[in-house]
């Protein structure tokens, strides 16, 4: 999986969005911290 | 965890997507070109949360009626005779004729093929030539009705009968947006486009500022600089927030929302509420993004600038020509560099 790219901190719009894709789709439980 | 996870997402890729910030990585680029993971997405994101397809101004007197489509499920929102709005299926119980298309005004819901038509409720009206044919009882059919919800002006739908109601997972973003008063706000002008690339490219583009000093370099950069840019702790609920201050750098003169705070009056904000409804602000005006994902590369987006009658008036029609050159400037400095993301995602 090295096509992965890191995320900067000024992305975290970004790591929100994808802890709701993921509990959406059941991968994980839903997030309540960054 | 459920059963699917193996096969949709290695565990390691999973791993580092749900790292804490400091140590996370971007959605591995199957994200983006799989139809699996589409079809998982269409059955457990756009089967069963709140989806955004119209706003309140658009279907505002009865006999109102405006089209969306759901991944799974092309729909009608319509406002009947009594003022009740109503999310529908709009394909025809008897052949699956599509009944409507676009927005317009109606008594009734007419099928083009074989003229059944429905109430603006969904009850069938009529079904011609349809005498003889044994157990078929007219007003036991009725087009399949979504759960409807309208928040700030914006109308959700969704397709699960038992979703829980949207606003309650919204009450921390609501603060935030409310002195906008987007409740009161009309849809100005739009712009549309039919892009060949997966939603989510556009979602996350939409909810960062760190592209700023890319293609915006020269329009954002110098007003909302990416450093200054600040993502709000959502608490886990469904939404993002993105606050981009542009201080001393943003000359107010007459806005767009009387009631915003001095602070508010020189920031640019950007929202989520996911998956799909986008929508930002500044003083001067806003506009909402709506997709409408038809397949893993492929969707309709549709740009539409809003304003406050009570406080612009009756736009003219240079108003509307500004409007639309604006926001096609910078969906087209986006589109320079997110057109090279999705060709790069789908030839890995």
């Amino acid at each position: 999986m090295t096509t992965q790219g890191r995320l900067s901190l000024f992305e975290q719009g970004i790591w929100q969005l994808n802890q709701l894709w993921a509990s959406g789709l059941g991968l994980k439980k839903p997030n309540h911290s960054g | 965890m459920n059963a699917k996870t193996p096969s949709l997402i290695a565990t390691d890729a999973l791993q580092k997507i749900t790292a804490p910030l400091s140590q996370a990585w971007t959605l591995p680029p199957q994200a983006y070109t799989s139809c699996e993971i589409f079809a998982a997405e269409v059955d457990s994101i756009f089967s069963k949360d709140w989806i955004c397809v119209a706003r309140i101004d658009q279907v505002k007197a009865p006999g109102d009626y405006i089209c969306a489509d759901l991944p799974s499920q092309p729909i009608v929102v319509t406002r009947d005779q009594q003022g009740q709005l109503h999310a529908l299926s709009r394909v025809c119980l008897h052949r699956a004729m599509p009944l409507v298309e676009g927005q317009g005004n109606t008594t009734r819901l007419v099928c083009p093929y074989h003229r059944w038509s429905y109430e603006l409720d969904g009850q069938l009206r009529s079904a011609p030539m349809m005498t003889g044919v044994e157990g078929f009882v007219e007003s036991a059919q009725c087009l399949p009705e979504l759960q409807l919800e309208v928040w700030q002006g914006f109308i959700f739908v969704n397709l699960d009968p038992q979703a829980q109601p949207l606003a309650p997972r919204l009450s921390g973003l609501l603060p935030l947006v409310s002195n906008y008063a987007f409740s009161e706000m009309q849809v100005l002008e739009t712009i549309e486009y039919d892009s060949p690339w997966n939603w989510k490219i556009l979602v996350e583009n939409f909810m960062e500022a760190y592209h700023h000093i890319g293609p915006h370099k020269q329009t954002f950069e110098p007003a909302y600089p990416a450093r200054d840019a600040e993502i709000l702790d959502n608490e886990g609920q469904p939404w993002v927030f993105l606050k981009m201050p542009g201080g001393h750098r943003v000359t107010v003169e007459e806005g767009a929302f009387p009631a915003l705070t001095p602070a508010q009056q020189h920031d640019l904000i950007a929202v989520c509420v996911f998956p799909t409804l986008l929508f930002g602000a500044s003083a001067a005006g806003a506009a909402w993004y709506q997709l409408e994902p038809s397949g893993v590369d492929k969707m309709r987006l549709k740009i539409h600038g809003l304003y406050h009658p009570s406080v612009s008036g009756e736009p003219s029609a240079e108003d509307r020509a500004e409007v639309a050159a604006m926001l096609k400037l910078i969906h087209e400095e986006d589109i320079a560099v997110i057109e090279d993301l999705g060709r790069d995602c789908r030839q890995r």
